[in-house]
């Protein structure tokens, strides 16, 4: 049986937050999600971001989840589109 | 360990000698210092500034784990990141990371890896602003990190550059 869906924010970052015209937004998901259907999620609620979401991660504040990774009871995670830093 | 790694993600402009001042040990042959330096062209254009953001958090954990990682495999005695985040004018350091070791290969090795994988791999974005008034994000490497693994010599498969159009 599906565990209780519960708000999820979502961070969205650089590219991201421009396309959605938002930096937060907010899925509804169970705890046995992955990485996965959180861009599904996204790609449904901001369509705008779903030509990106391919080339994006998924984090908590400490690391990059695989793409099948079960997102697990944390509440705050980060979309992150192609990294530019150095 | 951890007294081996120095890493930050500041707003702060870097410093060169904290850098050097963090690695450097009594058993260090060498010293091997990176700067990465905001450049005035990008593609034939003209750069004003870059703003770095950062998914903050993450990034000094992330920067954390990539340093570990470098020291680990180099056989360097310390290794020092510090990035920064901001508004940055031509000229200004975006990022510097150094190491030291016995002796030089091991330093250059490690410097080497961990400026590498923090373009792979650190949640940092850059944004561009031209001297026509226009500002771009920078195309990026896709971090495919969670999926690939850790490979115990940090290979690393370079992505290509993510899709430029959708601003």
């Amino acid at each position: 049986m599906e565990s209780e869906r519960r708000r999820i924010e979502v961070e969205l970052h650089a590219r991201a937050g421009d396309l959605a015209g938002t930096r937060r937004a907010f899925v509804e998901l169970p705890p046995e999600a992955t990485s996965a259907d959180l861009k599904a999620a996204l790609a449904k609620t901001h369509p705008e971001l779903e030509g990106l979401l391919r080339a994006c991660a998924v984090a908590t504040e400490r690391e990059y989840l695989a793409e099948s990774g079960a997102l697990g009871a944390g509440e705050r995670f980060h979309l992150i589109p192609p990294v530019s830093g150095g | 360990m951890t007294d081996r790694i120095h890493t930050v993600v500041t707003a702060v402009p870097l410093r060169e000698a904290d850098l050097v001042a963090a690695v450097a040990t009594p058993e260090s042959g060498g010293v091997v210092v990176f700067s990465g330096l905001v450049r005035n062209r990008h593609q034939g254009r003209g750069v004003l500034r870059i703003d770095y953001s950062a998914a903050s958090r993450l990034a000094e954990e992330q920067l954390r784990v990539l340093a570990q990682e470098v020291l680990e495999v180099t056989g360097a005695h310390r290794v020092a990141a510090a990035h920064r985040v901001g508004l940055l004018e031509v000229g200004e350091a975006s990022v510097i990371v150094a190491a030291s070791a016995e002796h030089r290969a091991e330093a250059f090795e490690a410097a080497r890896r961990l400026i590498d994988r923090i373009k792979e791999v650190l949640p940092v974005w850059k944004k561009e602003h031209f001297d026509d008034g226009t500002a771009e994000w920078a195309p990026g490497f896709t971090v495919r990190e969670a999926d690939r693994g850790l490979g115990p010599a940090g290979e690393t498969a370079r992505e290509p550059a993510a899709p430029r159009e959708g601003r």
